[in-house]
């Protein structure tokens, strides 16, 4: 404490910082250590919230694609019938393009199948 | 065959209108209960008519308009759904009674016109179901954005 003081005292806090003295290096070495710990703990927090927030989405994201791909398969299914029939066609198109990116969407769940 | 997200069990916890309005989200509960019971016994009938009596009851004054729409939503829903395979016409009338109740782009629209495309497949009006499916596929497209997942 009075090694900072004296460093405060002469305006040159910065440069003490960076010049400790030989006995304050375990000290500071111990310190480090535990910052850095507690700073791994917060990542590893942080982390785990991403994970459970992912998994949040994911719940709710992946009946929504499921029903997205089974939507566009009705809708092909209709087309099919219908060979003739322009409208059914673009639609039937529409609903593959969506399902597709339905499925790129929700590719980090990993709840549908890729094509 | 897309999945009812919600259940009026569900939605009663989400319900504002819960203080002030219980008896009406109870009856809504005991209606999809005893239709419920008489689908296990295979009574379709009796399932139909315990959900039609609660859609054509009043609704108090003081049940939130929002609230009152998703209730009578999903109601109107599994009517359509379970009249369907009896007679086509008025399950396309109880989604389209469901419909008139107000379109968001949330689930118990989506239903409604995942409901009326049963309805007209079944009927034979293809176009017409295409159509429905069509609608309901974009709502859940919507809901899915919504939700932030992405690859």
């Amino acid at each position: 404490m009075s090694r900072w003081l004296s460093c405060l005292a002469l305006g040159v806090g910065a440069a003490c910082a960076m010049t400790p003295r030989a006995s304050q290096v375990g000290v500071d070495d111990h310190i480090e250590a535990r910052n850095t710990a507690e700073e791994l703990r917060r990542r590893a927090e942080a982390l785990e919230a991403e994970n459970a927030g992912t998994a949040d989405a994911c719940a709710q994201a992946c009946p929504l694609a499921r029903n997205v791909c089974d939507l566009s398969e009705r809708l092909c299914t209709l087309a099919a019938r219908h060979s003739d029939d322009g409208e059914l066609e673009r639609l039937c198109r529409d609903g593959r393009d969506r399902c597709g990116r339905a499925r790129d969407k929700t590719r980090p769940c990993g709840c549908l199948k890729p094509e | 065959m897309i999945r009812r997200l919600l259940t009026v069990a569900a939605l009663a916890a989400l319900c504002c209108a819960c203080g002030r309005a219980p008896s009406w989200v109870e009856a809504a509960r005991t209606a999809n209960e005893r239709a419920d019971a008489a689908l296990l016994r295979g009574d379709a009938v009796s399932a139909l008519s315990a959900l039609d009596a609660f859609a054509d009851a009043a609704v108090p004054n003081t049940v939130a308009r929002p609230d009152r729409r998703r209730v009578l939503q999903d109601v109107f829903y599994r009517l359509s759904e379970l009249e369907t395979l009896v007679d086509a016409r008025r399950a396309v009338a109880y989604a389209d009674r469901g419909l008139t109740l107000g379109e968001h782009e949330d689930v118990f629209t989506a239903n409604l016109w995942v409901a009326k495309g049963d309805a007209l497949e079944q009927l034979g009006d293809d176009s017409g179901a295409a159509r429905a499916f069509a609608r309901a596929l974009r709502i859940n497209e919507i809901l899915l954005d919504a939700t932030g997942v992405s690859p």
